[in-house]
Order: C-alpha cells, then sequence, then structure tokens
C-alpha cells in the first residue's frame, strides 16, 4: 500500500505540471494577448512605452522561455504583479484567501456534521418516515441550483423579513466589540454559509447513510449486538468508525467543491474571496492574478484527490495503473 | 476615468484624461432634470448643530488600482478627489473657475497671464499644509509638472501639461509656467499637487506608496487600504481650511463590486451612499422611497449629466474611405434617430431620472441645449422607403443586397442598460432594422487599436456609451477630428466615429486654439450644428444630474459639476445624533 | 462536478454485465418499476414537449417590450408574471427552457461521443495509450472547471458553442472512465478471443462487439450529465457571462432576476426560472438513479 501511495505522490508533479502548461497556454491564446489588460498596464499613447512595458513583462521572450521563467517564479514565490494595479500577485490573492478560507472552513464543518447526524440516524432508523424525508430532501438538494437557493433565502430573510443583512462580512457603521461583533460577524456569514453547504450536506449525507447502511448489514455488527453490547456503542463505536473511512474520503473530496461554489456564493452575497476575485480578474484580463488562483484551485483538486487516494483508494473511483 | 463599466462617463484613451478633472467630472449624475429637494431631513443648509465625529460608510463599486488620480485611468480613484485631494481651481457651473488652493485665478487683467498668452502666474494661497503638517509650496507646483512630463514615470498627466515647455519658482507661492503654444486650458493643469518631500525622483512608478496612497491637503487621509475590502479615511487632524472640520471621524470606503449589492445595501440602509450611483439606481431608490426606505436624493437644477450616445461607425470596418454599407446613408441614421422612443426609456426605464438632449456639447461652455426629434416610427418608416430601403419578408429591409442587421454593443453587466438596449432593439425591429445585441466587457470596446480593442479597429457598427460631460469642450470636439481617427499610421487614435469633414475640423481647430471666449463659443456652436446634422452620433437621453444618499448623513452640499463629491462638501458631512 | 455526479447515484461497480441482464426488456422493465425514475422520465418529457410545442400556443413574444404591462405579479393572463419590460415570464420561461435544454442536450452528446471515443481507445489498447489518455482524463478531472469555463467563455465570448464546449469539457471524464473499464474488463472475454480468431479486425470489435456492453453506464452518464451541464451553464449565465439579450437561458433569467427580488421583492422573477432548473435536474437525477438500478439489479437498493 505504501508503495502505491508513494507512486501516487509522485504521480502528481507531472500532472501538476501538465496543468500549468495547459492554463499557460490557455491564456496565452487570447485575443489581444496579455497586454490587452491595457487600463492598469498603462499601455496608452507611446510605442516607447509599450515597449517598455512588454519588456518588463518579459512578454518579448519566447513562450517556452516565459513559461520557464513563469514556472520558476512561482516556484520560488514570485507570482508577478497584477496588471491591473501593478501590486504582487501574492499579496493580492494572500488578501482574498481568509475570507474564502472562513467560509469554506465554515461550511465544510457546517456539512460534516450535519451529514454525519442526520445521516447516521436515518440509517439507524432505516426506512422510517425521517429516513425516507431526509433522503428525499437530500436528493432535492443535489438538483437545487445554490444560486436560486440564496435568491429565495435573501428574498425570504432580507428583503421580507429583515432579519439578516444581505451582503458584506460585517456592520460597516459600527465597530463592535466582542460578543456583539461575533454576533454581527455570525449574521452575515448565516446565510452564505447555508447556501454554499447546499450541495455538499447533500451528498454527504447520502454517503454516511448507504455507508452505514452497508456497515450495520455486516456480520460482526450483529454479533456485537449478539454480544449484549448497548445499542449506542453498536451504532457509534463499531458502526461509524468502519463507515467513516469511505465517508472522509468522500468529504476530502467535498472540498475543492466548496471552494469553487465559492464563487458563486461570494457573488452574491458581495464577500470580498478569492472566487470572486478570479471573475473580477477574468473580466479586467488580469492573467497573472487569473494564473494563479487557477493554480491554487488546481493545487487544491489534485491534493484532494491525492488524500482521498491515498486514505482509501479503492472507494475512490480514480485511475488505477495497472 | 476608468473605462471598465465605468457609470457615468465610459471614456476612451486616455488622451483625454484632461477630462476627468473635478471640473465637470460628473461622477454620479442621476436625478431628474427638474429640481426635486426629496425629504428634506437635514441636507443642504444650516445644521451645524449636528453631533460631531463618528464614520461614515461609502460604497465604492470600481475599486481601482491605484488611488492617485494622476497615476491612475479609473473612475475609482476620483474618490480620491472627493477627500483628499484638492485643486487649484473650482468650476462653476457656467464654467468659468475659481480660486481654491490658489490665491487668485491668473488672467490677462491681474497680470496673471502674459501678452503672449504663453506665460501663466499660479499664485497658491497661504497657509495650506499637507496633512502630514508640510506647508504646501510652488515647490510642489513644480515638481508636478516635473513628474507628469517625465517620460519614465507612470502618470497619466492630464494633456495640457504637454504643453509646459518650463516652470520657475518666483517666491514660495508663485510659480510661473510657460507655455509652448498658447494653452486656452490652462486652469486645468494641478487639480491635482504631488508633495514633493514624498518622493525620490520624478520618475514615479505604479507601485510607488504615493500613488498606491496619496498624500493630499484635503480634510480627510487615507490611512488604509485592504483591496477587495475596504479603503479607510481618518481625519486630517491638520486640516487648513478649518479646525472645525471636517466633521466626521473617517470615512469607509466599502468595496462592493457588485452595482446591484451595493444598491440593496444602500437602500437597507449599510451604506450612506454609493460612489456612483447610476440614472437606473435613481429610480430604484426612488421606488424604494415609496416603500418607506430611507434615503435622500437631491437633485442639481438645470443640470444635465452625462448623455448616453449611440456611437455610429461610419466607416466599413475602419476603413474611413469606404462608408458603413448601412449607417453611410444619411437615412439610415436619420430613421433611427426618430424610431428610438426616447421617452419610453427615460419614463419606463429610468423612471423619469433623465432628460431629452440633442446637442454635441450640451454641458459648460458652448453648450446647446436642443431636442432631438421626437418617436416617430412612421416617419422612420418613410424615410427608409424612400431611400430605397425595402422591407424583406423576414421584417428586415434591405438595399442594393444590403441588409439592415447591425450588431449592437454596449459594456456588459449593467442590468438598467440591458433594458433599455432591448427597448432600442425593438424599437427598431419596428422600422425594420435588425440590432443583434452583442454586450462584451469594457476592455473589448475601449482598448486601442492595437490591442483589438473593438472600436478603434472600426470593427463595430453601432456602440453605446456615455461622453460628453465637460466644462470646456475642446476635448470633446476633438474626439470627432479626422486627425484622431485610428489607423494603422495613427494607431492611438480616438474618433471611432471613423466620420471626417472638412468645416467641422477647421471649426475644432479654432475652437482649440483661440483665447477670446466670443469667438471660441461660435466656432462650437457651428460645429455642432455639422455634428447634429450629419448625425454622426445619436444621443439618446441625458442623465439626470442628482445624488443620494441616507438621510443620517446630514449637511451634504451638492456641487453643480461634482455633486457631493468635493472637499468642500465632504468636510461638512456630519451624522445625525439618530 | 465529479462528486456531484458520483455522488448522486453511489458509484455504479465497474464491471461486467451479465449477458442476460442487459437485455432490453429487463432494463426497461426494471426501471419502470422504479416509481421516481418514471416519473421523472415522465417529467423530463412533458417539459422538453412545452418548450417546443407550447410557445406558439402562447399568446406572448417572449422578446416583446409592452412598457404598460411592466412587473405584474402572476395572474390568469400572464401565468409567471412579467419583468421590468413588460415581457410575459412564462413565455420567456419556456423560450429560456428551449436554450438551456439545447445546450446541455449538445454538451453532454458533445461530451459522450469524446469520452466514448477516449474511453474505448484507451480501454481496447491499453498500455502507453491507455496510460496516457488517463493522464489527460486526471489533468480533466483537476482543472477546476468552473473557473476554467469562466475564463474561457470570457476570453472567446458568450455565443451558443462556446459555451456547449466549455461546458462539455468537463463531462466527458466520468464516460470516459467507465467505458474504459467497460472495455477494459469485457475484452478479455472469451467471445472476443474468438471473434479476433475469425478474423474481425480492431475497430470492427471495438465497435460492435464490445460497445453495446458499454450502454448501460454510458446512458447513465449521460443523463446525469444533463443535470451537470444544466448547473453548469446556469451558474454561468447566473454570474451574467451567458447568453446576451435578449436572448436568455433560465441562468440568464435567474440572472436579471437579482435585482428584482432582492431589491424590488418581485419573488416571481426568482422563482419560476430556478424552479424549472430544479425541476429538470431533479427529474433528470432520478432517471439516473432508475437508470443505474435498472442496468445493475444485482445491488439491492436501498
Amino acid at each position: 500500500m505504501t508503495s502505491y501511495r508513494i507512486r501516487r505522490c509522485l504521480q502528481a508533479v507531472p500532472l501538476l505540471l501538465g496543468i500549468s502548461v495547459i492554463v499557460f497556454a490557455l491564456l496565452q491564446m487570447t485575443p489581444g494577448g496579455p497586454m490587452a489588460a491595457g487600463e492598469g498596464a498603462q499601455s496608452q499613447a507611446s510605442a516607447e512605452q509599450i515597449a517598455r512595458l512588454r519588456g518588463r513583462y518579459g512578454l518579448d521572450d519566447p513562450l517556452w522561455m516565459q513559461y520557464l521563467k513563469w514556472l520558476g517564479g512561482i516556484l520560488t514565490g514570485d507570482w508577478g504583479a497584477s496588471f491591473n494595479t501593478g501590486r504582487p500577485v501574492v499579496e493580492v490573492i494572500t488578501e482574498r484567501l481568509p475570507t474564502t478560507l472562513l467560509l469554506t472552513g465554515l461550511s465544510f464543518g457546517l456539512s460534516v456534521l450535519l451529514a454525519l447526524v442526520v445521516g447516521v440516524t436515518a440509517a439507524v432508523r432505516h426506512r422510517t418516515l425521517f429516513d425516507y424525508v431526509s433522503t428525499g430532501l437530500a436528493f432535492a438538494g443535489l438538483a437545487m441550483p445554490s444560486f436560486w437557493f440564496g435568491l429565495m433565502l435573501l428574498f425570504v430573510f432580507s428583503y421580507s423579513l429583515d432579519w439578516l443583512p444581505s451582503s458584506g462580512l460585517a456592520d460597516l457603521r459600527f465597530r463592535h466589540e466582542g460578543f456583539a461583533a461575533f454576533l454581527d460577524r455570525a449574521e452575515h456569514l448565516v446565510l452564505p454559509v447555508a447556501v454554499l453547504s447546499l450541495v455538499s450536506v447533500a451528498s454527504l449525507t447520502r454517503y454516511v447513510r448507504s455507508s452505514m447502511l452497508d456497515v450495520l448489514g455486516q456480520d460482526y455488527i450483529r454479533t456485537a449486538r449478539g454480544n449484549g453490547l448497548p445499542e449506542r456503542t453498536v451504532v457509534l463505536g463499531h458502526g461509524l468508525r468502519n463507515a467513516s473511512i469511505p465517508v472522509v474520503t468522500v468529504a476530502v473530496l467535498a472540498i475543492p467543491e466548496l471552494f469553487l461554489g465559492a464563487v458563486i456564493t461570494e457573488t452574491i452575497f458581495g464577500l470580498p474571496g478569492m472566487g470572486r476575485l478570479f471573475v473580477e480578474s477574468a473580466e479586467l484580463r488580469d492573467y497573472p492574478v487569473l494564473l494563479g488562483i487557477l493554480l491554487i484551485a488546481s493545487v487544491l483538486v489534485v491534493s484532494a484527490n491525492l488524500l482521498a487516494d491515498i486514505l482509501y483508494g479503492r472507494l475512490d473511483p480514480r485511475i488505477s495503473y495497472e | 476615468m476608468h473605462r471598465h463599466q465605468h457609470y457615468e462617463q465610459d471614456h476612451r484613451q486616455d488622451h483625454r484624461k484632461g477630462r476627468r478633472r473635478r471640473a465637470g467630472r460628473p461622477l454620479r449624475a442621476v436625478a431628474p432634470g427638474a429640481a426635486v429637494l426629496l425629504a428634506a431631513a437635514g441636507c443642504s443648509s444650516g445644521g451645524s448643530g449636528e453631533a460631531a465625529g463618528g464614520t461614515a460608510v461609502i460604497a465604492l463599486i470600481q475599486e481601482p488600482g491605484v488611488l492617485s488620480p494622476m497615476f491612475s485611468s479609473q473612475s475609482g480613484s476620483e474618490l480620491t478627489e472627493a477627500f483628499v485631494v484638492e485643486p487649484m481651481f473650482l468650476t462653476r457651473p457656467d464654467g468659468e473657475q475659481e480660486p481654491y488652493l490658489a490665491e487668485e485665478v491668473p488672467t490677462e487683467e491681474n497680470g496673471g497671464v502674459s501678452e503672449d498668452g504663453l506665460t501663466v502666474t499660479y499664485t497658491l494661497r497661504e497657509g495650506v499644509t499637507w496633512s502630514d503638517g508640510e506647508p504646501l509650496t510652488a515647490e510642489d507646483l513644480a515638481f508636478t509638472v516635473d513628474v507628469a512630463q517625465d517620460p519614465d514615470g507612470a502618470a497619466l498627466p492630464d494633456p495640457e501639461y504637454a504643453s509646459v515647455e518650463s516652470t520657475e519658482v518666483v517666491d514660495e507661492q508663485t510659480l510661473e509656467v510657460t507655455m509652448s503654444d498658447p494653452q486656452p486650458g490652462y486652469l486645468q493643469l494641478f487639480q491635482q499637487i504631488l508633495p514633493e518631500h514624498e518622493f525620490d525622483s520624478t520618475a514615479v512608478q505604479a507601485d510607488d506608496p504615493q500613488a498606491r496612497m496619496p498624500l493630499g491637503t484635503g480634510p480627510f487621509v487615507l490611512a488604509d487600504w485592504a483591496s477587495g475590502d475596504q479603503i479607510t479615511l481618518e481625519r486630517n487632524e491638520a486640516y487648513w481650511r478649518d479646525p472645525e472640520l471636517p466633521r466626521l471621524d473617517g470615512i469607509n470606503v466599502k468595496i462592493v463590486p457588485e452595482a446591484q449589492t451595493a444598491l440593496s445595501g444602500f437602500i437597507n440602509g449599510d451604506y450612506d451612499t454609493v460612489f456612483f450611483f447610476t440614472a437606473g439606481d435613481l429610480a430604484e431608490i426612488g421606488e424604494a422611497q415609496a416603500d418607506g426606505a430611507q434615503a435622500e436624493i437631491a437633485t442639481v437644477p438645470d443640470m444635465v449629466g452625462s448623455v448616453e450616445w449611440l456611437w455610429l461607425n461610419h466607416s466599413d470596418g475602419g476603413d474611413p474611405d469606404t462608408p458603413h454599407p448601412v449607417l453611410g446613408d444619411p437615412a439610415v441614421r436619420e430613421a433611427i434617430d426618430r424610431g428610438i422612443d426616447r421617452e419610453a426609456i427615460i419614463d419606463d426605464v429610468l423612471k423619469g431620472y433623465g432628460t431629452l438632449s440633442g446637442s454635441l456639447v450640451y454641458s459648460g461652455i458652448g453648450a446647446s441645449e436642443l431636442e432631438p426629434p421626437g418617436h416617430d416610427p412612421d416617419a422612420a418608416r418613410r424615410v427608409l422607403e424612400e431611400a430605397g430601403w425595402e422591407l424583406g419578408s423576414d421584417g428586415v429591409r434591405e438595399k442594393g443586397g444590403e441588409r439592415a442587421s447591425l450588431r449592437f454593443q454596449t459594456i456588459s453587466g449593467d442590468q438598467t442598460r440591458a433594458l433599455y438596449q432591448q427597448i432600442i432593439q425593438q424599437d427598431m425591429k419596428d422600422i425594420g432594422i435588425e440590432l443583434n445585441i452583442e454586450n462584451v466587457p469594457s476592455n473589448r470596446l475601449f482598448d486601442s487599436r492595437d490591442e483589438g480593442g473593438l472600436l478603434a479597429s472600426g470593427d463595430f457598427d453601432i456602440a453605446m456609451s456615455r461622453d460628453g460631460l465637460f466644462p470646456d469642450p475642446a476635448i470633446w470636439l476633438e474626439v470627432f477630428a479626422s486627425r484622431t481617427i485610428p489607423s494603422e499610421e495613427n494607431p492611438a487614435g480616438f474618433s471611432y466615429s471613423h466620420w471626417s469633414n472638412e468645416e467641422y475640423d477647421e471649426l475644432e481647430q479654432t475652437a482649440a486654439t483661440t483665447i477670446d471666449p466670443e469667438e471660441r463659443v461660435e466656432a462650437v456652436r457651428e460645429a455642432d450644428r455639422i455634428f447634429t446634422e450629419e448625425r454622426v452620433a445619436i444621443p439618446i437621453y441625458a442623465s439626470a444630474a442628482g445624488y443620494a444618499w441616507n438621510p443620517t448623513l446630514t449637511n451634504v452640499e451638492t456641487d453643480y459639476w461634482d455633486g457631493i463629491w468635493t472637499p468642500a462638501s465632504s468636510a461638512e458631512w456630519a451624522l445625525s445624533a439618530e | 462536478m465529479s462528486d456531484r455526479t458520483s455522488a448522486a447515484a453511489p458509484p455504479p461497480s465497474a464491471g461486467p454485465r451479465e449477458p442476460a441482464a442487459r437485455t432490453r426488456h429487463g432494463v426497461w422493465r426494471r426501471f419502470a418499476r422504479h416509481r421516481p425514475a418514471a416519473a421523472g422520465l415522465a417529467a423530463l418529457a412533458l417539459i422538453t414537449l412545452a418548450v417546443i410545442a407550447l410557445p406558439p400556443l402562447i399568446g406572448y413574444d417572449p422578446e416583446a417590450v409592452s412598457l404598460a404591462d411592466k412587473n405584474l405579479p402572476p395572474s390568469a393572463e400572464h401565468l409567471m408574471g412579467t419583468d421590468e419590460l413588460g415581457r410575459d415570464l412564462f413565455a420567456r420561461v419556456l423560450d429560456g427552457g428551449r436554450l438551456t435544454l439545447s445546450v446541455a442536450a449538445a454538451a453532454v452528446g458533445f461530451s459522450m461521443v469524446v469520452g466514448v471515443a477516449v474511453g474505448a481507445v484507451a480501454g481496447y489498447f491499453g498500455g502507453v495509450v491507455d496510460n496516457l489518455l488517463m493522464r489527460l482524463v486526471d489533468i480533466g478531472y483537476s482543472l477546476p472547471a468552473l473557473f476554467v469555463v469562466i475564463l474561457l467563455v470570457t476570453l472567446v465570448g458568450a455565443g451558443f458553442w462556446p459555451i456547449v464546449l466549455a461546458v462539455a469539457m468537463f463531462s466527458w471524464m466520468n464516460t470516459a472512465r467507465l467505458v474504459r473499464a467497460g472495455y477494459l474488463s469485457l475484452k478479455e472475454q472469451d467471445f472476443v478471443e474468438a471473434t479476433r480468431g475469425i478474423g474481425a479486425g480492431h475497430l470492427r470489435i471495438a465497435v460492435r462487439h464490445l460497445l453495446p456492453g458499454t450502454v448501460g453506464p454510458t446512458v447513465v452518464t449521460a443523463t446525469l450529465g444533463i443535470a451537470t451541464a444544466i448547473l453548469t451553464e446556469s451558474a454561468l449565465s447566473f454570474l451574467g457571462l451567458g447568453f446576451q439579450p435578449p436572448q436568455a437561458t433560465w441562468g440568464g433569467l435567474l440572472y436579471e432576476a437579482q435585482r428584482p427580488v432582492i431589491a424590488m421583492g418581485h419573488w416571481w422573477r426568482g422563482l419560476f426560472p430556478g424552479a424549472m432548473i430544479f425541476a429538470v435536474v431533479l427529474a433528470a437525477n432520478y432517471v439516473g438513479d432508475g437508470l443505474n438500478d435498472a442496468f445493475e439489479p444485482r445491488r439491492s437498493r436501498r
């Protein structure tokens, strides 16, 4: 198993390289080229200014050299400067990262918690009303577009009832202290977290449930019961423990999904995160920033897949290289 | 101003940067032409007995790359001009200037301008200090000119700086500037002054901390900038004008790129105001007010906001020698003009926050107030029929094998625009012209010819954007002069209409070089007449000049040109005790 | 998206199908017994029929501006209300449905073709070819789908084919994987040896003999792929990056609905287009689930 794991880790490297090449190539092939982000790069009037900027951004080198330079830069922490503001890409992205991490982290936590609670309960109360209802809801949750959900929630809670704010991370006017600050933050995050968690709660719950059902049907469970162990211990102790491995795997895979889903959530709720930065940068053709975010996201996906693979290679339907 | 999603004036190349000068940067004009002052809670006069202190909250829709206007081509940086950076002169409603940081306005009478018009003497008021306590001197003025002219620097100066040949510091308060040619725009200089003591050299780069967060003399100081999140402004304790001012402790500028989110937030009371309301926004605020939302809308009487234009491509794909197969026909242009139901747009989409406008120069010096033709689809159809455009079986007119089918483009992302764009599309459908909407991000439209910008390359049929609101028409007229038509030889050109007319060119030159005000106005009016007759571009409506803010913000004065966004106004803002 | 697909129907085991259970008759019968799936299929058929056949029957042109009727809530005349330009929302929803479903169908079709081709080649030939192609699949899985789609559409423009291709780019992998697995296992079987013995060429074997064996999982993936395609395209349109006005897909209608819903409380603008997306995706998921069961009778359904 260990050699398999090591192999998988090694395989991730060419994968990442391949991704970086594709990403870099994609962005080079755009109309207007990398200099199209005219505004901020001040590429107006004089030809000399343009030439100067081309030199500064290294745009006159042959393509493969640009790629290598860029790749070298990435690995040494120099992700270039934003075409739009001239600030280091790392800085720009790092500024926006915490918001996305907060949102994603909270959603992840919520999803796992809810999924465990509901999924286990549904499995234990198999074929009862609770089971049917929760399964139905989970199935529905998978089908529901998060932005529709968000829009409707905003209509109910923000417009109609006016209980919750419609955007932002915190109240701007007053600087709340202590508990009030916590409440304020919570108020602003309730809806975004709910919206972002929608899909992952639904899919995780289904997995937990089916995984638990699988496990609960096993012989050793019956044996444990037969031995007189309290039901609770049987279910939670033996059952859950064994069911959790595949669940953890799927949970790990949910992380990149959440990260990407944040694009929509951050947009609806006006949160200053990386997802929204991506959309803004795409419109401004700020390639260094775009490349940076794409890379981070890809690395995240690859890492998550790798982790899931290593944790439980069999369940995860990845390619196994025979 | 930044082209990208710029609400008030979508703009062209930076050549015309001069435009974005306080004197006339009607940032957000929003309000109906009629003087309508709603909800009188503490707006305008009086109320200095309001509680001092407090922090106002403003939503900023377009976060700029840098905040120093001299290094930015984006509209967001103009925020700095409302709070931090102060100009030498302020513009009056009629377009004339009056001194602000300057001691007086240099003219020929008072000797400030030499007889040959080449030397101008600028005198600074005494006692003005930068917010760090250093005095403002003529050295700063000279330095500003040097930075503007330094070829190695990243400054994007107003075009007037290009005419400066030399400067001489006469004394602490006085600077003599010698131009190479008579420059009627000499009062447009020094809208922003740079503090010499903060710089190492005149070759200032875009990543210079001063470019990012400039030091100024204004009522507020840029304290912090968390990109994507918030810009924090704090009270300038050393404000030179008055120790009582500013009344506020600070201002938090929250960055909210989604205009809709900002608007909803404003209506909900999250923000005191928004930097960049547009006509459509005001309409919505008006409706929300009716539902009980707390908002104040003040309009500037007799003030007209920026006009939304339909830019017609007179060339065939950028070649000025070949006229556009459809738009080259004056009958088509006339039909379009008459076929648009402008009133419907103003009444139904803008909810009245707009007025009709029919002239090229509609603001400032030389303005005329012509009205466009009324909505007359029958006349439009007749004109087309008579010119030989016959209705095809698919409802689209044809002439000589050419279908009257045109691309119709504007900046994507603006919901209100999308609405009236569709109304126009429908109007044109009614008279037999097919418009295909293909909206794009503003880069696509406004990028230079080399970058593949659609307008500069002549690769468009009809484009729509706002422009033209200036106190001084010289640069506006220049936009349609033949010499500025973009081409292989002139890639930096910005006459996207690709139209040329000798008479107009002559008049435009006259207006640009004559110092005599009467002669200028004559020339401007004539040029306007030619332009309007030829229907070079078609105006749709003029935004109403109005501003909206939360009633908790009091003492808000509206300046004619810049509304509430001036240091004169912002220093007075206070939060009511409620 | 791959997570969602695999989660909607717990991963079908990539194993050989006993030829007996694969008979059309058997599959259909099992499918029909699965109530929700049958209902889902009916719903899909109904909706598809509606978007094609109903528009001419409704009195309203989805693009006709009629300012006198703007912003009306649902009523007898306007079943789903009107928008700011007075256009009937029901007509727009139907129109949008046609566009949404066409994009989804085209995207799925495209990704099926690519997926089957790649999977077949990889599974049949194995070895280096397989490795290479699976690397490609890996990359496909690893690129953050939504990001690249946004990038592509922003750069190339929001036309029908760019959007279709962008969406398709991220859903062919599942098919490829399953088809490959099918080929890998099936090709070892006796009847393949036999066929080769009588001199059949690779192509013939690959297409005529092995391909049908992969129909099951392919159909399931296709169905679920439709759901994913609709969600991806809707997300794209919701961010304002989709089709140009006045064309709109359901996602685009939601984009236009933001302001009216949040600031003005015109709930009908948001409810109906979103409900349609929900309905179709739900139905597709049920059908996919049912098909999954139908093709894999051994698995005890819970």
